[in-house]
């Protein structure tokens, strides 16, 4: 069974640093990145040139559009905070929509994707996913979370510890 | 084995759009053991892109090695890779499938890999003669083997739809 993602936009920046969007063409056939993650990311500067970029350089990566916007008024009704949980919020439509994986680090749209039983996972996932496979090397592990942190990614410590501890590596 | 001891760097001349998932799956594969792999942009196998864009030909040029995936339809941009890198030279091996083994052949005589599913032990063997003629160092050659094995079970077993 081919096995869809959908990604949201601070995975998408942080792997994306990380240089491992490739890389994620061994946990996933297809990767989408919905409207609302997309326009996110066509917002910052920073960002603006490498999602085009992306979306032009790897067929497995994909715009995905087809999915129920009320569904996303709906869960965005109870959840006031502003246009960037839209993403979140689109991430777990389509996902629900095609049974895909989420790619989230946003506690709401984790919490969201458990709510529809969906299987998902954010930037942590995918680096312990990729040291299993063996794609990375633990120190290589540490060294981007190290990275990420550096450039102002936010990661539950407990979350990071853990990890870095299943592959025998130093704390931080 | 230790990374930089291999300065070798390949290029993978993917069929069309679809086959390049292969290409990405051998680049992460290949970057871990040290190689150097340039897998072209997704947008050349697009139907405008008839002539090679110079990153690409510089790539190419670069390289020592070049492996082609082929997994059905060999696109214009593919074509004139496979071409450029004959006519530069390059030690190339190319998996394709059956169905395109006689089209090819007459272009790419003994660097052609068919990739029966029927004979995967043939194709690996395949493999190993080319690698064995080139003349390639010892460690390096293991990775290539590798990376030649995994690319033919790529081809030999996708993921199912």
């Amino acid at each position: 069974m081919k096995l869809v993602g959908v990604i949201d936009a601070s995975c998408v920046i942080a792997l994306d640093e990380l240089s491992l969007l490739p890389s994620l063409s061994w946990l996933f056939e297809n990767l989408h990145i919905p409207r609302a993650v997309r326009a996110e990311l066509y917002r910052r500067t920073a960002t603006k040139k490498r999602i085009r970029t992306l979306l032009r350089e790897y067929d497995f990566v994909r715009r995905c559009n087809d999915y129920d916007q009320n569904a996303v008024n709906v869960l965005l009704i109870d959840h006031v905070l502003g246009s960037k949980d839209r993403g979140e919020a689109e991430a777990v439509v389509q996902a629900t929509k095609i049974g895909a994986f989420v790619i989230v680090d946003d506690p709401w749209g984790r919490k969201l994707a458990e709510h529809y039983s969906l299987k998902y996972g954010g930037t942590l996932w995918v680096l312990g996913r990729l040291t299993e496979l063996e794609l990375m090397t633990p120190a290589g592990l540490r060294k981007n979370i190290l990275r990420l942190l550096e450039v102002g990614s936010r990661f539950p410590q407990e979350g990071v510890n853990k990890l870095l501890q299943r592959f025998r590596e130093q704390e931080v | 084995m230790q990374r930089g001891q291999l300065a070798l760097k390949v290029y993978i001349a993917y069929g069309t759009a679809s086959d390049q998932i292969i290409a990405l799956r051998l680049q992460a594969l290949a970057a871990v053991k040290g190689l150097s792999v340039y897998v072209p942009p997704a947008h050349t196998r697009g139907v405008g892109s008839t002539v090679l864009d110079p990153q690409s030909e510089a790539h190419l040029r670069e390289s020592d090695v070049v492996l082609g995936v082929i997994t059905g339809f060999v696109s214009e941009f593919c074509r004139q890779e496979l071409n450029t890198a004959k006519n530069l030279g390059k030690k190339t091996i190319l998996l394709a499938e059956p169905s395109l083994a006689s089209w090819l052949e007459p272009y790419f005589p003994g660097n052609l890999v068919i990739t029966d599913p029927a004979d995967p032990v043939g194709a690996e063997q395949a493999i190993v003669q080319f690698l064995k003629k080139a003349d390639i160092e010892q460690n390096t050659l293991k990775v290539l083997l590798g990376l030649g094995t995994l690319a033919l079970a790529l081809l030999l077993f996708p993921s199912e739809d």
